[in-house]
């Protein structure tokens, strides 16, 4: 990849989320960790992005939108299988509930990359924004790796809930 | 500081909770695969007959696929590599890779099944040779093109993997997620006893 040029467009990200209203005031009740990105088969221009977000505060998050830096497309998808029949879907928005945790993971949600503006080599990282129903933006970084993970979202843990007034 | 970090893996394998459970089903009577026509991914031919012989464990999907195509393959490597403790490796099964979408997949076909396993096939062709094999496969698979210039279309397709014996019939089928350890432990069984159990 051209390093120079894939800093700049992540600066650019970066500077664009930092410029929102609610990213620069206060921390982000939303974490997200272990962001990982598996290198896709050599002339493959689609991959996936798996970690896992979680909402420290105490109000509902929505999730409504993704961005990366170095790829013309990011997505949030879910895959869904019925009957065994394996698809995707567009998710428009993702609500992660007070304290909740939501696992982006292979056979759930995962963020869809599609078609890369240079070559994607394991241990590079990515730059990315997640964006927020209140406006508000999060920062993170995607370590690419060299093979796909091996475990697959466990039962329900990997769905978003409606936030439960309850809990 | 590598030793304390195995430690501390090794001890968390030792925690883990219950096995992983394997989402496989021995078929009540085995399902044989029709004659087809299809090429693997060297350009040799690959029919019914490429199954005889030994053992095969078949997937179907495509090559721009994103998410549950790279996580079963590398899954399967890994059950692969597993099964490389319980048996030779002339009786390891043959891992097969049906590309149900050849516009895109064929010319990528060799280095991707490569990325994931040298040992694996892949194979496509023709429209009739892949929809032959799919329906003895009891697959499914349909191209969501939005047109013809549409050439980021995702493939919806079935997930499960098939266990095919060295008659060339379907004789398992197993579903995500495949959980290496488990998953080698329970074709090995299926493979010498023909029962699950
Ligand atoms: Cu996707």
């Amino acid at each position: 990849m051209n390093r120079l040029a894939a800093t700049a467009a992540s600066l650019a990200l970066v500077l664009a989320a930092a410029a929102s209203p609610a990213a620069s005031a206060e921390k982000s009740p939303l974490t997200a960790s272990h962001m990982v990105a598996p290198a896709p088969p050599p002339g493959v221009n689609t991959m996936a992005i798996y970690g896992t977000l979680h909402n420290e505060g105490d109000a509902p998050l929505v999730l409504t939108g993704i961005e990366a830096a170095g790829f013309a497309s990011a997505m949030l998808h879910e895959t869904v299988t019925t009957d065994g029949i394996v698809t995707m879907r567009h998710r428009m928005a993702i609500e992660i509930g007070p304290g909740e945790t939501v696992a982006f993971a292979p056979g759930g949600i995962h963020i869809m990359l599609m078609n890369p503006t240079g070559a994607v080599a394991p241990g590079e990282t990515i730059a990315g924004v997640l964006r927020l129903g209140d406006g508000s933006a999060v920062i993170f970084e995607a370590t690419i790796t060299g093979k796909a993970p091996m475990e697959m979202r466990k039962g329900h843990e990997g769905m978003a809930h409606k936030a439960d007034g309850a809990s | 500081m590598m030793r304390p970090l195995a430690a501390f893996l090794g001890l968390l394998a030792l925690l883990s909770p219950a096995a992983a459970e394997v989402r496989g089903v021995v078929l009540d009577a085995p399902s044989p695969i029709a004659p087809f026509v299809l090429e693997a991914h060297d350009g040799s031919p690959f029919t019914q007959d490429d199954l005889a012989g030994h053992w095969s464990l078949v997937f179907l999907g495509y090559t721009h696929c994103p998410d549950v195509c790279p996580f079963t393959l590398a899954n399967l490597a890994a059950v692969r590599s597993e099964m490389s403790q319980l048996m030779r490796p002339e009786s390891l099964p043959q891992i097969v890779f049906l590309a149900v979408d050849p516009a895109r997949d064929r010319p990528l076909l060799a280095a991707y099944v490569e990325h994931f396993d040298i040992a694996f096939t892949g194979v496509t062709g023709a429209r009739e040779g892949i929809d032959g094999f799919t329906t003895s496969l009891d697959g499914f698979y349909r191209l969501e093109k939005k047109g013809p210039d549409d050439d980021a279309y995702a493939v919806t397709h079935s997930a499960a993997v098939s266990l095919i014996n060295p008659a060339g019939e379907i004789v398992a089928k197993l579903s995500p997620p495949f959980a290496p350890f488990e998953t080698a432990n329970y074709i090995n069984r299926v493979m010498r006893t023909g029962q699950a159990d």
